[in-house]
């Protein structure tokens, strides 16, 4: 992503650097801290995700899914001491792919059929933290309500980055995932907030959304430097897909039947369900290559 | 903070305003609004004021076909002079040939227009507005999604565009932004003010401007038989109005009756009207009463380009609402639960229909639709399609 090179957005990230570094000056009396890289891996049926490669057996109908894009949007990322308390992680501000408390996590590289994307890949959320024993992790799916509303052509990066812009809808994707089938139909998913109703002045922020569609994820016994978040995206059509050739594509609205399946697995309520736990993303050992 | 770090701080600010004033060029010219008499002021955003030179930088780029991912579309092809920046497809079709739900609305007068598109309450700024085409992908317009460093290294090579974009935007320190690509094309879409039809004229005392036959049917569209001008009423005929001074923007969404699917009110299943963002029952099916001004211009009508003509449009209002007979989309329209209490019906003799069409006709402004202002201002040499 070559966005951020503008002299505009490097004197931006000067300063954010110089206030980073007081800050750091200033804490650095009082607490030691430590340095965290959160790993994800990005998977689809348990093999590890590629731009064009072809991953059978996804969905209930076994389709051969080739993926074109798969990035999301991660905030609030806290680590929880064995003693159970949650840390935040105050995240590196790199002026790329994370701002504030905000993350993209970019899981594609621009080739083949991800031509719309970037060429650089980022995998991991990376921050610090105090130092201390952690085994636990929690953070959020999607971008904060008083982040996403905002014009986007004002923000900084990744609220930057067009593939994520959710323009329609006045806020940002949280969460996409876009392959086509052998069989030549889309399987997309992308999530966002939904049922926006607009304010009473004249802006397009709007004053709530009626489905948030943020996931808060707890990852019980995560270990930094042990473990790695495995994403893989054919978990989110484990219940969809029953005949291969159809589309399969869930915008997030109530509407759409192929949305049931994906919001399920995120544990969010559709339709009336309940709030339910996420089963999208879990927890392996890096070491694990096959991260079943 | 540590005191090295505070000069740091201090050091990166100085650089920052003095990189602003150095690379500051002349002022911009501030617009002047040239109104036909009558009109209102329209309403600017505040942080996008309008200057000659964002208006010309916003003209090249409404024509300029390389705002598309694959070179062949620009925002006129879609938004076409001659049809009053509508074009003449029941719906839209993108740079990929996707097909939109919903046809491409008129740009005459949007500046007036307090909210903007068919269907969206949220969507209130034109600068907002633009990204959609540009950026969405579902559908397909502009199909700019992820190429957003590709549209600036395009505009950031042309000579012309290394003049005009400092010029717009002289304060800016590096002006090849996409918000200064939506706030140029933004001031642009503001000065398509239309205020010269035969009806504009007539209203200005010049004898002969309108037909007796469109004198007749005037009489007629302002009767509260007929009560079109609940939904298309004031100065650009429509409720949905904004202007400096009147204090309360108003913003009207109508379900007119054009179908109900299931017996209960259901539109078909891609354009639920506002329901799709408030996601409120009685919310299925409206959609904004456009302006009428140039509607001669704009056919086929309603939202999906489901009516041909205006002749039609006139008997799905007579009717009260349209029943359609066979297809997945059949239904009595006039039955629709959810349906405008102003669409009640009427009878018109065959005098009259033509009458009101007569009326209609005296919306069009010849004059806006030539005005060489608006008019594509690249010749030939990077010409959209402009059927």
């Amino acid at each position: 992503m070559r966005t951020f090179s503008s002299p505009r957005r490097r004197l931006a990230g000067a300063l954010l650097l110089a206030a980073a570094l007081a800050v750091t000056a200033g804490a650095a009396r009082q607490t030691a801290t430590r340095h965290v890289s959160i790993r994800f891996r990005p998977m689809v049926g348990g093999r590890p995700f590629a731009c064009g490669t072809s991953y059978a057996g996804i969905g209930k109908g076994h389709a051969t899914l080739t993926p074109s894009d798969f990035a999301m949007f991660v905030s609030d990322v806290r680590l929880v001491t064995t003693d159970g308390r949650e840390v935040a992680v105050a995240l590196d501000q790199d002026g790329l792919y994370q701002d504030q408390s905000l993350a993209l996590l970019d899981f594609e590289d621009g080739t083949g059929p991800c031509a719309n994307g970037s060429t650089d890949v980022h995998a991991a959320v990376t921050g610090t933290v105090p130092d201390g024993e952690y085994a636990g992790l929690r953070f959020v799916i999607g971008v904060p309500f008083e982040r996403n509303h905002l014009d986007p052509t004002s923000q900084p990066s990744p609220l930057s980055v067009t593939r994520m812009f959710w323009v329609w809808n006045a806020g940002h994707k949280f969460l996409r995932f876009d392959a086509k089938s052998a069989t030549g139909y889309s399987w997309v998913f992308h999530l966002g907030s939904t049922g926006c109703v607009p304010s009473t002045t004249p802006t397009t922020v709007p004053t709530s959304c009626a489905q948030p569609n943020r996931v808060p994820v707890t990852l019980a016994g995560f270990e930094p430097d042990r473990d790695v978040v495995v994403a893989d995206a054919a978990a989110l059509f484990a219940g969809s897909g029953a005949g291969r050739d159809t589309n399969q594509v869930c915008m997030s609205s109530p509407k759409q039947a192929a949305c049931a399946g994906p919001f399920a697995v995120l544990g969010l309520p559709f339709n009336g369900s309940r709030q339910g736990t996420q089963t999208f993303l879990r927890v392996a050992p890096a070491a694990d290559s096959a991260s079943r | 903070m540590g005191r090295g770090a505070g000069r740091a701080v201090a050091g990166a600010l100085a650089i920052l305003l003095a990189g602003a004033a150095g690379r500051a060029g002349r002022p911009s010219t501030a617009w002047v609004w040239r109104l036909p008499s009558g009109f209102p002021v329209p309403k600017v955003p505040a942080d996008n004021p309008m200057t000659v030179e964002k208006v010309e930088l916003g003209r090249r780029l409404f024509y300029d076909t390389r705002l598309s991912g694959n070179r062949t579309f620009a925002c006129a092809n879609c938004h076409q002079q001659a049809h009053a920046f509508a074009d003449a497809l029941p719906r839209g079709v993108g740079s990929t040939g996707e097909m939109h739900p919903r046809g491409s609305m008129p740009l005459s007068n949007i500046a007036y227009s307090p909210v903007l598109t068919w269907a969206n309450p949220n969507m209130k700024r034109l600068e907002d507005q633009a990204l959609v085409p540009m950026f969405g992908e579902r559908p397909i317009e502009l199909g700019l999604a992820g190429k957003e460093n590709e549209l600036l290294a395009r505009l950031r090579g042309d000579p012309r565009y290394q003049r005009m974009f400092p010029a717009a935007f002289p304060d800016s320190p590096d002006p090849f932004t996409l918000q200064n690509v939506t706030r140029a094309i933004a001031s642009f879409e503001r000065t398509l003010i239309s205020g010269n039809s035969p009806y504009d004229r007539a209203q200005r005392g010049e004898p002969g401007a309108m037909s007796p036959a469109a004198r007749r049917g005037e009489k007629l569209f302002f009767s509260e038989e007929l009560e079109c001008f609940h939904c298309h009423g004031g100065f650009n005929f429509t409720g949905t109005t904004d202007y400096v001074g009147k204090g309360i923007a108003e913003v009207e969404f109508h379900n007119t009756g054009l179908y109900n699917v299931d017996g209960k009110g259901a539109y078909p299943a891609d354009n639920p009207g506002i329901k799709e963002f408030t996601q409120r029952a009685e919310d299925m099916g409206r959609f904004k009463a456009p302006s009428l001004r140039n509607v001669a211009l704009t056919a086929p009508y309603m939202h999906d380009g489901s009516i041909p003509t205006l002749e039609g449009v006139l008997d799905h209002y007579a009717a009260g609402g349209r029943t359609v007979h066979e297809g997945p989309n059949k239904g009595v329209g006039s039955a629709n639960p959810f349906k405008s209490e102003f669409i009640t019906g009427f009878t018109l003799s065959r005098r009259e229909r033509d009458d009101v069409i007569a009326f209609l006709n005296s919306l069009t402004d010849s004059s806006f639709i030539r005005d060489p202002r608006f008019a594509n201002p690249w010749g030939d040499t990077l010409s959209p399609a402009s059927k």
